[in-house]
């Protein structure tokens, strides 16, 4: 669909003006709260500056040891390996659920309410229980394998297996977020829609591809690029889960920072470098994004 | 729909009063806007509305248990002493003390007060007073506190804060599982174990005693460096860090084989279980941590028995110290009285009713024998092990950023020492570079 | 027929079964917070608590003026939703329907920023939070925090959907833009505006952030900030923690019921019929 043609006239300066009336109250408390401090930020990344220091000017020193710093592009890697394997997850099943939750079922809302609860429980909580669900010796996951007569599992003290468990995690804390995402989306399909394709005969898997599939795509590229960001700076859940470990195996970029940031020498200069760093990679990502899928708008 | 926009007019304006109300109308707050900032102490805040209006101190706080009350209780008795000040605790989570301090002393908010360990002040001595410029007979004041923890709060000469309580690393026992495998504990300093004797108790109350595991040991930084002085090592010297020692290397191998035997379980280091939680659980015989675990283990250990004994020596027997102080910063406004109040919770007196009530150790040398309402006979086990400790352990944890810039290489370090992925002789070359760093 | 009843039956099944996996893990908190303080790490674990036991939300309750707290993250967490949706449904409905200068650039540095991890700024914003006196009010964490980037894009993509031929027609009938949006464009908007609602005051109700960096005196404390006070240095207060968190998931939960509803009526039917 193309934007809206403009119209001659005198109305032309009211649908000049409007959009940004429409925007200005966003636009100023982002500014002033998010954009001003942003671009402080920008500053002290070219300063070594530990908070409460005065911070002196180094140039570009801190992007020159952050393309050299191998334990942050380390942290970077296992970040994107992070997202990329729970990306399709959290992508699916909360699509697949959304269209379950539209149905004509009984206590529609007590289903949707629970399969949202998870997301409405703080980060640190979910992270303990999981820690507590999945610990070696005292968690109820291991003694319910027992009870199987099975062995148990090391679940947080081995690399692969923490990382599994950091990413149900994930995916049990996110799924109703976007499964609500999803239908806010659904509902805006005209129902018309699919009566049309019932009187041709399409059965509702021909429907769900044909139809929702394509009209739901702003939706869809919402969650992409929602869930993307979202992933990619993991840090509460897995601070309270594993703390990054056991070792470096789930120490994410944004725990990184922070590290950098509070630990040790406190180099916010340096962790503003870092950042600077994530905002253009990210920026780019859904720049690339936004014009492969126009903005995820219908075609 | 005009609803909608009525009720956004509405709200933007009950917003704009919110603003325009809180900047303006906090006469009894100090510090909550500029003008009463520079107001003198004496309470001479040309804002005062009201006569004989009160000085008001914020004192940012964090707390594990029954402190926060003991402090109440102080500040209540203070507070009726001197009418004319008040004292509120505002309380912050441990993990956030730092950043609050810091944000606040750099937004120009500094609070009056805080409660600090020996790792925040590290980070934050630049923003605190020196209490020397403030009390007249400074060196008497600190002759009354313990000498060995001196380090952590006069930072490059400065007196940062003067403590409230000291900590001792331990070692807490599960009597029910040591009696059942017939394994008796030192009764008396002169009999304890070596780390050797210790292990095989171990092993039999692990066989016999009806746990999984020996022992626990909260983490691999400070409280595993209770081993290292018992084994002679340390990490910083005064000519530049002193890690990588034989005498390291011998305490990091020992640690290994513990976790190699699955004595200690690499669940807790490395999977992150808690020793706490798993002492709880009744499933370990032994937890190293310290004497603030005391009022947990009381209230929630209902299914056996425990108590405290003596850690076992290698080379040295030694505990490592630790504690809280309290310390006041400068642009408060309120300095003279935040330092009077320190001098005052830290009195014999009000430090010893702050201790008791707390079921903490006091740093004062005269209030080394207090009447503890619990586990009193714990308590001189905690402190004989402080008695014995190596001057070595308040060195490296009171140095400047020596907490914040270990703990992560160390913790590192030692899961992938026990993981397998490099030898003690590895870390001990790894931390001695991070450590070297510092010294720069 | 017969195949719409099997397909019920089927429907029925998988949500049970996923139900039951989702609920899980928030049945054994909430059970947790029933347990004694020894049994709640007892080993071999026990799945309902032996003897059921309210002192976990009793000592909660008594670390503080929880009843104060529960009230000043209402009032924040309502005051910021309405903001919060009255805000982001105009810019996402003028990033949606209308091509502007510099649009598609704002709009994706509004994004991208959502990457920033913000306690690095933490700094930085104090001061602006300083400059505009809203240091320790209840404003600094109902203002700052309302201005979200999620929020434009939900309400961006969902007035993408809706069809231009709408907007054309009544500008044809001669409707000014103000009225398009206010009496076309946001009837329509209601469902996505009630997901943002449920979202934004989740959000609201359990940050963090603005609050530790806004609030200083203790009558102005979110639950978030007095909930984190049950950690200490040493110890967590798991009894106290979990029952509270237990507690304060409910007002959320009632938002979500709430709201919930007010899409079900927003939608026509649903969207997959047999």
């Amino acid at each position: 669909m193309k934007k809206i043609k403009k119209k001659k006239g005198i109305t032309s300066l009211e649908m000049k003006l409007f959009p940004y009336l429409l925007i200005l109250p966003n636009l100023f408390i982002f500014a002033a709260f998010i954009a001003v401090p942003a671009l402080f930020g920008a500053y002290f990344s070219l300063n070594k500056w530990s908070g409460m220091s005065a911070p002196v000017f180094v140039g570009l020193d801190n992007y020159v040891r952050a393309f050299h710093d191998v334990k942050f592009w380390q942290s970077f890697g296992r970040t994107l390996v992070y997202v990329l394997i729970s990306l399709p997850f959290i992508m699916g099943i909360p699509l697949f659920l959304a269209n379950l939750m539209i149905k004509e079922i009984r206590a529609k809302g007590m289903f949707r309410a629970l399969f949202y609860w998870p997301s409405m429980i703080s980060y640190i909580i979910v992270g303990i229980s999981f820690k507590f669900m999945f610990g070696d010796n005292t968690g109820i996951i291991n003694y319910l394998l027992s009870l199987m007569g099975k062995a148990k599992v090391e679940w947080l003290t081995q690399g692969t297996t923490a990382m599994f468990v950091v990413i149900l995690a994930t995916i049990w804390a996110r799924t109703g977020f976007y499964m609500v995402t999803y239908i806010s989306g659904l509902q805006s399909i005209p129902l018309s829609y699919y009566e049309a394709a019932e009187v041709d005969g399409a059965s509702p898997i021909q429907g769900f591809f044909k139809i929702t599939l394509p009209l739901l795509k702003p939706t869809t590229f919402l969650v992409l690029i929602l869930s993307f960001i979202d992933l990619f700076k993991a840090y509460g859940l897995v601070l309270a889960l594993t703390k990054g470990g056991p070792g470096t195996s789930t120490k994410f970029v944004v725990q990184y920072i922070y590290e950098a940031a509070f630990d040790g020498k406190r180099e916010m200069g340096y962790a503003s470098a870092l950042s600077m760093i994530l905002l253009v990679v990210m920026a780019t990502f859904t720049l690339l994004q936004f014009k492969a899928n126009k903005g995820g708008e219908i075609e | 729909m005009k609803k909608i926009l009525s009720l956004t007019l509405v709200f933007t304006l009950i917003l704009a009063m919110s603003v325009g109300c809180s900047s303006g109308n906090a006469p009894s707050q100090a510090g909550s806007d500029g003008s009463a900032h520079e107001s003198s102490p004496a309470g001479s805040a040309e804002s005062s509305a009201e006569p004989g209006e009160k000085v008001v101190l914020d004192m940012l706080w964090f707390a594990d248990g029954a402190e926060t009350e003991a402090m109440q209780h102080i500040i209540d008795d203070y507070q009726a002493l001197n009418p004319n000040v008040q004292i509120n605790l505002l309380e912050v989570p441990y993990d956030e003390m730092t950043n609050k301090i810091m944000m606040s002393v750099v937004g120009g908010e500094p609070p009056a007060l805080a409660r600090t360990t020996e790792s925040i002040l590290s980070a934050c001595y630049d923003a605190t007073l020196d209490l020397a410029e403030y009390v007249d007979d400074i060196d008497g004041v600190l002759a009354q506190f313990m000498p060995s923890i001196h380090n952590y709060f006069v930072i490059n000469d400065k007196v940062t804060a003067l403590p409230t309580d000291v900590t001792a690393n331990g070692m807490i026992y599960n009597k029910t599982a040591f009696d059942k495998a017939g394994v008796t504990v030192p009764a008396t300093p002169d009999d304890i174990w070596t780390w050797d004797e210790f292990v095989t108790a171990l092993e039999k109350v692990k066989a016999d005693g009806g746990v999984q595991f020996g022992m626990v040991i909260d983490n691999p930084s400070h409280r595993w460096s209770t081993m290292l002085y018992q084994f002679g090592g340390h990490f910083l010297g005064e000519d530049g860090p002193a890690f990588n020692s034989p005498e390291t290397i011998q305490a990091l191998t020992f640690t290994k084989e513990l976790f190699d035997k699955e004595i200690v379980p690499k669940s807790t280091w490395l999977g992150g279980e808690d020793p706490n939680n798993m002492f709880r659980s009744g499933q370990v015989a032994v937890h190293l941590s310290g004497n603030w675990m005391l009022t947990n283990y009381r209230d929630n250990i209902k299914d056996f028995e425990w108590g405290v004994t003596y850690m076992p020596k290698a080379k040295n027997r030694s505990s490592t110290p630790g504690g809280k102080q309290l310390a006041a910063f400068g642009g408060s406004g309120v300095e003279k009285e935040a330092v009077d109040f320190i001098l005052y919770a830290t009195s014999q007196e009000a430090n010893a009713k702050y201790c008791v009530e707390s079921l903490f150790l006091s740093p004062r040398l005269d209030n080394a024998k207090l009447d503890y309402p619990f586990g009193k006979e714990h308590f001189e086990v905690f402190a004989n092990e402080l008695e014995h400790t190596v001057p070595d352990a308040s060195f490296d944890w009171g140095y400047p950023d020596f907490a914040g810039v270990a703990r992560t290489p160390q913790n590192e370090g030692m899961y992938e020492m026990i993981a397998g992925n490099i030898t003690p002789e590895d870390h001990a070359a790894n931390m001695e570079k991070v450590l070297e760093e510092l010294y720069q | 027929m017969n195949m719409k009843t099997r397909s019920n039956w089927l429907t029925y099944t998988v949500v049970i079964f996923l139900a039951a996996l989702f609920l899980f893990p928030i049945f054994w908190i909430v059970l947790s917070s029933f347990k004694s303080g020894s049994e709640m790490f007892r080993f071999p674990p026990t799945f309902l608590p032996e003897k059921f036991t309210l002192d976990n939300y009793r000592n909660a309750f008594q670390k503080g003026n929880f009843g104060r707290y529960f009230f000043n993250s209402a009032l924040v967490s309502v005051l910021s939703t309405i903001l919060t949706v009255i805000i982001n449904t105009m810019a996402g409905y003028a990033f949606a329907k209308y091509k502007f200068k510099g649009s598609n650039v704002l709009f994706i540095f509004f994004i991208a920023t959502l990457m920033l991890p913000l306690e690095v700024l933490m700094i930085p914003i104090f001061h602006v939070v300083k400059f505009f006196k809203m240091y320790n009010t209840f404003a600094g964490i109902i203002i700052p925090p309302a201005a979200t980037p999620t929020g434009v894009f939900l309400l961006r993509q969902y007035f993408l959907s809706v069809p231009n031929e709408l907007i054309e027609s009544a500008r044809v009938d001669g409707a000014s833009e103000t009225r398009i949006f206010f009496s076309i464009m946001l009837p329509i908007a209601k469902p996505a505006m009630s997901v943002l609602a449920i979202f934004s005051f989740m959000w609201r109700w359990n940050d963090f952030m603005w609050p530790l960096l806004v609030i200083r005196d203790v009558d102005k404390y979110t639950v978030q900030l007095a909930l984190a006070n049950f950690s200490g240095q040493f110890s967590v207060d798991w009894n106290s923690l979990i029952a509270m968190s237990v507690v304060s998931v409910i007002p959320v939960l009632i938002v979500f019921l709430l709201f919930q509803k007010q899409f079900v009526q927003g939608m026509v039917t649903s969207g997959m019929k047999e």
